[in-house]
């Protein structure tokens, strides 16, 4: 969409200078001589950047700032002020103008400053719209399923979003407890705020401290400047610890004391931080077996329990999937922009059938596979690597919690090579084994797909040469 | 030089469409009221009119009307320029005689295309 700039200046001799200088494709320029003129078209058209040459008495534009801010407009305005002061150039930025040019008048000064402020809206805009697209995915009504034990979960957020009541959400492993935890926060009054997600198990326990409540120059060796925690990055929003009984036994008592004096201390420091944050805590494991094995302090679970919300697994919900599969098959479509219309009954049986051990999250993987993976617009049987007889998935790329513990370097590589192996044996499946045809058709030179198959230790006869 | 009149109450698009066109080689009479307009019309005999439609007093249907009853003045085509972007607007103008049509908020560069297609 183009841009739309305003040029207010009581000498209209100045304009073909002007639209020399601000023209282009992506602009629509519009020329004013008089601001009362220029304020009955901002009252009634839209605007982006408004450029305003001053009189001699600064009134024209103080007529422009003030019909701006009490209409509550948001176009941005440079000033061009050929008699302008410092003074003059404090007040205007103060009432809002986004740039004051002293002694300026129609130069690349100008020009720049429009570009670098039409950037600044564009960044801005594109900001709003990640903004909105991230609420989006977790509102309330984003989360999938309409069996009954979903209906509790919905019913339980429902409540608590509300309140500040610190949550505690129980579930295995790719159930969506970080999903439900974002649903919690964008549906409560902190949804302005931050949402961090902490996963316990990602932190070595050594720093666990230090990036949960921050630190102060010289606390430890290594921590040459002051470094806020995560608590308090959090303030006035939401943080979830995922995985908190990974939390190790003595942090969980200064924890536990964050919470119940609402204030937290850095480590090294001397002084205390009020904190206003709500806490949702998850984990998949059975935190009263943790207590009773010595490894959770009751005490902390306690405060963190007020709300427990169990999310069930997918094998007991299996009404589910069909709308899950359906879910993810459109989203991965959006996202690689493929268009696949729907699931063929058998593919939707065989999935519906699987008991999916990694839950939503290994459904989720499985459709992300098949999407990128078909050749046609319906997901078929062939599109999923799930074993009838022995009723297991085959996941073409280790997106398991493991693949998080590795270096990045060597988790890129896993994937990819995985992806390589599935890719290749696939293709050359439909090749009838004929290297040349498969390379013709990825695309590759023929010894490189010969490295590549060396390399995957790939074969025909066992697939997998050892 | 092609003559252009434009009939709008609103000052500020009269003035905006002047600048616009001037630029472009036209000579551009402005009216804030259909009856100025109807008046500036027959003493001028334009190339071109630009009307918008929701006017105080005579609007763009009167004096549409006015312009096609009139033997003298029913050729100079008409080039309608509105916030109204209902299709009956468009329809009920285009049935009486208009020419084209333009909404606002409207693109200069938009404008002066149409206007050259007169010419």
């Amino acid at each position: 969409m183009k841009r739309r700039i305003l040029i207010i200046d009581s000498d209209r001799s100045n304009f073909a200078k002007a639209r020399q200088l601000l023209d282009s494709d992506e602009r629509d320029l519009f020329f004013l001589d008089d601001v009362n003129d220029a304020i009955a078209m901002l009252r009634s058209e839209p605007c982006d950047l408004v450029v305003i040459r001053e009189n001699i008495t600064a009134s024209n534009t103080k007529s422009l700032m003030t019909f701006r801010s009490k209409e509550g407009k948001s176009f941005q305005v440079i000033i061009l002020a050929d008699h302008g002061t410092a003074e003059k150039q404090e007040e205007m930025l103060s009432k809002g103008a986004a740039e004051y040019l002293i002694h300026s008048r129609y130069t690349e000064a100008l020009a720049h400053s429009v570009k670098t402020h039409l950037e600044y809206l564009t960044l801005q805009e594109r900001s709003d719209q990640l903004e909105e697209q991230l609420a989006e995915p977790y509102s309330f009504a984003n989360i999938v399923g309409d069996s009954e034990s979903m209906q509790r979960v919905y019913e339980l957020i429902r409540k608590v979003a509300p309140s500040n009541a610190n949550a505690l959400l129980q579930g295995e492993s790719g159930t969506g407890k970080e999903l439900v935890a974002r649903a919690i926060h964008f549906s409560s009054p902190r949804k302005g705020e931050r949402f961090i997600a902490v996963n316990c198990a990602a932190i070595p326990s050594e720093l666990m401290e230090s990036e949960f409540f921050g630190h102060i120059k010289g606390a430890f060796t290594g921590a040459d400047r002051d470094k806020i925690g995560l608590f308090e990055s959090a303030a006035g929003g939401t943080i979830l610890l995922d995985e908190i009984d990974e939390v190790p036994y003595d942090l969980q008592s200064k924890l536990l004391r964050t919470l119940q004096e609402r204030e937290i201390k850095p480590v090294g420091s001397a002084r205390t931080v009020p904190l206003d944050i709500r806490l949702i805590s998850a984990s998949n494991r059975n935190l009263s077996k943790a207590v009773e094995q010595g490894r959770f302090r009751d005490d902390l679970l306690y405060r963190l329990n007020t709300i427990i919300i169990e999310l069930p697994p997918l094998r007991e919900r299996k009404s589910d999937i069909p709308l899950l599969v359906n879910h993810f098959t459109k989203k991965q479509s959006n996202e690689i922009g493929k268009k696949i219309k729907s699931v063929s009954d058998e593919a939707m049986s065989l999935l519906t059938g699987y008991d999916w051990p990694g839950n939503v999250r290994e459904l989720e993987n499985a459709i992300e596979r098949a999407v990128i993976l078909t050749d046609g617009d319906v997901l078929g049987v062939e599109d999923f690597n799930i074993d009838v007889a022995s009723g297991e998935n085959v996941p073409m790329v280790p997106l398991g919690r493991e693949i998080y513990r590795m270096d990045y370097n060597k988790a890129k590589k896993t994937v990819l090579d995985e992806f390589a192996r599935e890719y290749f044996m696939r293709l050359l499946d439909r090749s009838d084994w004929n290297i040349s045809k498969a390379a013709k058709r990825a695309g590759i030179k023929r010894q490189s797909l010969h490295q590549i198959l060396n390399r995957l230790k790939l074969n025909k006869n066992n697939k997998v040469k050892d | 030089m092609k003559k252009i009149i434009i009939i709008d109450d609103e000052n500020y698009v009269n003035r905006l469409v002047q600048f616009n066109l001037t630029e472009d080689g036209y000579e551009i009479i402005t009216a804030l009221t259909g009856q100025d307009g109807l008046r500036l019309i027959e003493e001028k005999k334009p190339d071109l009119i630009i009307l918008d439609i929701a006017m105080p007093g005579v609007d763009g249907f009167m004096v549409l009307e006015r312009l096609k009853g009139s033997e003298e003045l029913r050729n100079i085509p008409v080039l309608i320029l509105t916030a109204k972007v209902m299709d009956e607007v468009e329809q009920k103008a285009m049935d009486m005689g208009a020419d084209a049509f333009i909404t606002k908020p409207f693109s200069p560069a938009e404008l002066s295309k149409k206007v050259k297609e007169f010419f």
